[in-house]
């Protein structure tokens, strides 16, 4: 019901605000979610601010939104000889963002979370990781997009693997080829019985995402668990969908927050992971000054 | 008062049980170290980080990084120390306040969205897509119309003989408008007519062969001028521009389900937005006529071909379904007779354009109050140009789609 009023808050202000509200109510989302969110009874903190995520969204609209812009209504306006490459530009201009904008997103979004006063981090390089993805995405074009799953699931290790919660570290476990496997079986389950075997297929694959993270404590990796079941996935899915219906779209945000539950409460670390014995390592932080333009882009586009 | 409460020093995320002991200006905190020694550390009130939705929170930080935490068992301890400090900065947020008003503030919220989109919807954005349309220079919308033409004209067969005589035609009615006018005659054997922004209008020849007399050709080239002067196209276009933008810094927020109810709303208000454009090209292109001393009686005769082929088709329709001639009387409510006026006629409120029955009245009582002193040229140059035309007719019509935008 609190996330339904904020909810509620935050689009009377983004309406009122032709739209410009929409940084801040999603930071006031995010902090929503992340205080509701409990480990060892504690709880996370988010403390971006909407200030910061104005900026971003402001780049990122005019830069980012122009060529989204030009792919929606270009057909209409540009002369028809060139529409096809402006276009095609267009979606490549888009693509070369989303290296930088995982990057600048993990910075922000991990240097804006804490847990008991201990700071998350990223330290990712962004010209190393532009190195490996471009290479990785060249080898998906010559293989005709074979390799994207290895594309995906390295891009994945080295954004894990550069990932702190004050002195532990994260890391992934999964392959490529680990990744290729499960979506041909699970694709081939799906087709067999015509899409009603996609709840449990979402949930494996979400599983497989969560169970092959870890975290590194003095030398040990312990591994998270998700007790995740496909039959009450569907369940959580069949309500969330009734509710929605019947309040006219309304009681989405309690439909999503129904689903954002029930992934987040599958989820279980072994019980000899030290929670109280965390260090503080994020020393450079400094409170709520947007260091990197990249923080900014941190968007769901 | 004194709580019960877990302190975390900023450095470890060791949690230390701790008592809370809440003083004027300060709360001071006692909690021991791991080997037992009893340590203390005091806050400033003015010096605790802002807590923007204490509702869901059960922990305040304080100073600078790295912060101290005080977490405490229950959001009831915390509304008390907030209680406590009644004036203090730490917990004033606009949303603090809006949640201590309850479902009264939800209820209050809900319907301030609903007038907001609404005045948004029907009266905004239109009003800003508008004048956005209107200011675009006419260069630059002759510009946009050319490209629209040159990508429609690529798939469609070009009568060139009869585009220069209807372009004869169109000069000899000599209509005021700041445009120039081009008109091209497209192989089709569809009934319809359009106009791209800038100046260009399309006819199908399938609407020519249905034509008798010039006045008809004359109400509908007035019709479609009204569209260029008035710049609908480029007016719908832009408003269609400003509803994807204003979605598209919405959606985020807003569940996939609404979004398709704000969606197809929108449809409803792009058809009646266009309705009222077309009216607006009817009477705009009946006082065109009259300026230039054309009889616009050619308007009305258009519509009323357009509605006895529509009753045509609703008789073929009825005789394919087994039913007599009589069955289809304004009386006869049976299903059959219903489903195919239902095909037949598309509901008003459904359709981008108002049924021809609105149209033949508005125009009639527009002739009505026409001055009777007033006289219209002998069209024997437009009799000449229009037999022309009619003499190189050759295609054959398809009237399922039936009517010109």
């Amino acid at each position: 019901m609190q996330y339904l009023g904020l909810a509620l808050y935050n689009l009377l202000l983004t309406v009122l605000t032709l739209g410009l509200y929409y940084p801040w109510a999603k930071s006031a989302i995010r902090k929503f979610l992340w205080q509701e969110t409990e480990i060892d009874g504690s709880r996370f903190d988010w403390h971006g601010t909407g200030k910061e995520m104005f900026r971003g969204f402001i780049k990122a609209y005019l830069f980012l939104g122009f060529f989204f812009l030009l792919i929606n209504f270009g057909p209409m306006f540009l002369p028809p000889s060139s529409v096809i490459w402006v276009v095609l530009f267009s979606y490549l201009v888009i693509l070369a963002f989303v290296p930088l904008a995982i990057h600048g997103a993990m910075r922000y979004r991990l240097s804006r979370t804490s847990f008991r006063g201990i700071h998350f981090g990223y330290r990712g390089n962004l010209k190393e990781f532009y190195g490996k993805v471009s290479l990785d995405f060249l080898f998906t074009i010559l293989t005709l997009g074979i390799y994207g799953y290895w594309l995906q699931i390295n891009a994945r290790r080295y954004v894990m693997k550069h990932s702190r919660f004050g002195d532990v570290s994260a890391k992934f476990n999964a392959t490529g080829g680990d990744f290729l496997g499960l979506t041909i079986i699970q694709g081939l389950l799906i087709a067999v019985t015509i899409y009603i075997y996609m709840p449990w297929a979402l949930i494996n694959f979400y599983k497989f995402y969560i169970e092959n993270t870890g975290l590194e404590q003095n030398g040990k990796t312990y591994y998270l668990k998700s007790d995740a079941r496909g039959g009450d996935f569907l369940w959580v899915l069949l309500k969330s969908a009734f509710i929605t219906i019947i309040s006219l779209g309304l009681a989405s945000p309690i439909a999503s927050l129904w689903i954002h539950k029930f992934y987040i409460e599958s989820i279980s670390l072994s019980g000899e992971f030290d929670f109280d014995a965390i260090q503080q390592t994020e020393k450079s932080y400094k409170d709520a000054t947007g260091d990197d333009i990249a923080d900014i882009l941190d968007l769901d586009f | 008062m004194t709580i019960e409460a877990y302190f975390i020093d900023g450095q470890t995320s060791k949690r230390r049980a701790c008592l809370v002991t809440l003083q004027a200006n300060a709360i001071s905190i006692v909690y021991y170290d791991d080997s037992l020694q009893k340590l203390s550390s005091t806050w400033r009130v003015d010096a605790i980080l802002r807590q923007d939705l204490r509702t869901s929170s059960n922990y305040i930080k304080y100073g600078d990084f790295p912060h101290q935490v005080l977490e405490f068992n229950s959001e009831q301890d915390l509304s008390r120390i907030i209680e406590y400090y009644p004036e203090a900065l730490f917990h004033q947020s606009a949303y603090n306040k809006f949640s201590t008003f309850g479902w009264k503030g939800m209820v209050s919220a809900l319907v301030g969205v609903i007038m907001v989109a609404v005045f948004f919807f029907f009266y905004g954005v239109p009003f800003i897509a508008d004048s956005f349309a209107r200011s675009i220079p006419k260069e630059y919308e002759t510009y946009i119309g050319n490209n629209f033409r040159q990508t429609y004209l690529q798939y469609q067969t070009i009568d060139t003989l009869r585009s220069e005589q209807i372009q004869q035609f169109y000069n000899q009615m000599n209509l005021e408008s700041d445009y120039d006018i081009s008109v091209v005659v497209v192989d089709s054997k569809i009934i319809n007519a359009f106009a791209l922004p800038g100046g260009y209008i399309v006819v199908f020849s399938g609407l020519l062969e249905m034509l008798e007399e010039e006045d008809e050709l004359a109400g509908l080239l007035a019709h479609e001028a009204s569209h260029i002067n008035e710049r609908h196209s480029l007016r719908l276009i832009s408003k269609d521009l400003a509803m994807y933008v204003l979605f598209a810094s919405l959606t985020g927020d807003v569940g996939g389900f609404s979004s398709i109810l704000i969606e197809n709303s929108n449809l409803v208000s792009s058809l009646s937005y266009s309705r009222n454009f077309e009216k607006e090209a009817d009477l705009e292109g009946f006082d065109l006529l009259v300026n230039s001393e054309i009889n616009p009686k050619g308007m009305i005769s258009l519509f009323a071909k357009f509605q006895s082929i529509n009753s045509k088709m609703e008789q073929e329709l009825a005789k394919k379904m087994g039913m007599d001639s009589t069955d289809l009387d304004e009386s006869s409510d049976t299903a059959k007779a219903w489903f195919v006026r239902f095909i037949e006629n598309v509901p008003e409120i459904l359709s981008t354009h108002p049924i021809p029955e609105n149209r033949i009245r508005y125009l009639e009582e527009e002739m009505s109050q026409l001055d009777p002193t007033l006289t219209f040229r002998e069209n024997d140059s437009l009799k000449l140009y229009f037999d022309k035309l009619l003499k190189t007719s050759k295609v054959s019509v398809d009237s399922s789609h039936l009517g010109f935008d």
